[in-house]
């Protein structure tokens, strides 16, 4: 009898310990959730975006690899500045390259699921069209936009679409180097 | 070696924090349960970094940061403030606070060193300080006794020292300051310290310090086990003669005399204008914390299972800084 009450005594006095225990570890963990998003407010993300540290880290939510370019210029640098995501529908996402020697936006590849998709606004801001002209890429057609953005910043567009996504780039450099890019893209690293 | 610095801090500000919640929650007041717990939160992190990084170096990734990681302080750098990353900003001002409270503390510890490394005499065993040292060890259950050193100074000096010739160090000023009971409990409490190991665990506490003398938390938390410390040698020698009133009367009076020299009160005086002055009274009011506790809420109770409190807990947060890159 007095084993027995023992025995409960020390399982309800074990529940005690387990029990707050696990609730002060969830507390923590939602907590750490929390300040772990939060830079991503702070920071002005648009709606429903959300910054990776990797390419591969927002592949894994993409669900394949990105389109990357093998012909990349010496001009920018490696790894990206920042890889934003969007979880759409459809998801999307964004890789933004800076320039090698000063740090500053230089090509920025969007990529969406589905064909007839469109890069969200969240991720790729519109800006003033000056001029557009339709050239080959790999797979097809692709239309190339000068486009004047809010900052009054000259960027050239390329926008096209695959069999599996839509895919654009905005490049502050030569249109002809742009669609050098475009046209060398594969599913892997650069 | 910033991602290790990073790392370090956070895991040991997560630590700190879960293990302060849970005294709490468990209701914890027993030292020597609260000691193992506050030794637990200043060596995880130190221990926990290695490990990981041997055993899963997958944790570097980035990728690891961005589909596994409950916290990632690489996301911190999208905040900039100008051109800095606000997590390299954080980094910086920790960095530096840890130092600032490292030196902080190690500065009186050296210079209360060098001060009593000057002349003091060895009293013979026929003295009836060193007759009460050696009834008072043999009443705490230290194996060999002390050598007894005395301070011919006014200012109330008390202290235990040494790890392989373990020595009690006081003052005349202490001696007069302090009466019969007052002087033998005080006593008993620095034998405690020897009989216990503590200077031992002083220096290892400092070494566990200086490796993290960047870590803010952890030079807080190492206060934190200090105290503990304190406590439960005061538990011990208050046990020992059934005396912690008299314990807690003899610790103000040695405290409130170091106050009554024309040097310390002008020195008291000059720093309270200061940030400093709060210090001072942040420690004064621990001070008055550990009497009261003497007085009013003695014995503490023991709670049971403690080494399955301290081993779940471990576990626990162990793997919870996992995910913490």
């Amino acid at each position: 009898m007095i084993e027995a009450m023992s025995v409960r005594g020390t399982v309800r006095e074990t529940a005690g310990i387990v029990g707050p225990l696990v609730i002060v570890m969830a507390l923590a963990a939602a907590a750490l959730r929390g300040l772990d998003v939060l830079p991503r407010w702070v920071a002005g993300e648009g709606r429903g975006v959300v910054r990776y540290a990797s390419v591969a880290g927002v592949e894994q939510v993409f669900g394949e690899r990105l389109l990357m370019p093998a012909f990349f210029p010496a001009t920018l640098q490696w790894p990206p500045a920042a890889v934003r995501f969007h979880a759409g529908p459809p998801p999307a996402v964004a890789v933004t390259f800076a320039a090698r020697d000063g740090g500053a936006e230089r090509l920025v590849l969007y990529e969406t699921r589905g064909a007839r998709a469109s890069i969200p606004m969240a991720l790729m801001p519109a800006g003033l069209v000056l001029y557009r002209v339709v050239v080959p890429v790999a797979q097809g057609e692709a239309v190339l936009y000068r486009v004047q953005m809010s900052d009054g910043a000259i960027r050239n567009d390329l926008v096209w679409h695959r069999d599996d996504a839509a895919v654009a780039l905005r490049y502050a450099g030569p249109a002809d180097e742009l669609v050098t890019i475009a046209k060398s893209l594969r599913r892997g690293r650069p | 070696m910033r991602e290790y610095l990073a790392q370090n801090i956070l895991h040991a500000l997560v630590a700190a924090g879960v293990i302060e919640t849970l005294l709490r929650y468990w209701r914890l007041t027993h030292p020597a349960e609260r000691l193992a717990f506050r030794l637990l939160a200043l060596t995880l992190p130190l221990a926990v970094l290695p490990v990981f990084w041997a055993f899963a170096p997958f944790r570097l990734d980035p990728a690891f940061a961005d589909a596994f990681a409950l916290f990632a302080s690489v996301h911190w750098e999208a905040v900039r403030v100008g051109s800095v990353g606000l997590g390299a900003l954080l980094l910086a001002g920790a960095c530096a606070a840890g130092v600032l409270l490292y030196l902080r503390d190690l500065t009186p510890l050296l210079r209360a060193r060098w001060r009593h490394e000057g002349p003091a005499v060895d009293l013979p065993a026929e003295d009836s300080l060193a007759r009460a040292v050696s009834d008072l060890s043999r009443r705490v259950g230290l194996r060999i006794r002390p050598a007894l050193r005395v301070i011919d100074e006014t200012v109330p000096v008390l202290f235990a020292s040494g790890v392989r010739r373990p020595a009690l160090v006081v003052s005349r000023g202490a001696v007069e300051r302090l009466d019969e009971a007052q002087l033998r409990v005080t006593l008993a409490h620095e034998l405690v310290h020897l009989g216990r190991g503590d200077v031992l665990l002083g220096w290892a506490v400092m070494a566990a310090r200086t490796l993290m003398l960047f870590n803010p938390i952890s030079q807080l938390v190492a206060r934190g086990v200090v105290l503990e410390v304190e406590r439960r040698a005061d538990d011990t020698a208050a046990h020992v003669l059934e005396a912690s009133a008299t314990l807690a009367d003899g610790m103000e009076r040695l405290v409130g005399a170091r106050f009554e020299t024309p040097a310390a009160r002008a020195r008291e005086g000059r720093i309270n204008g200061y940030i400093l002055g709060l210090a001072l009274k942040g420690r004064a009011a621990a001070r008055a914390r550990r009497c009261g506790r003497l007085r009013d809420g003695w014995p503490p109770m023991r709670r049971g299972l403690p080494g399955l409190r301290v081993g779940l807990t471990c576990v626990a947060l162990a793997g919870l800084l996992f995910f913490i890159v």
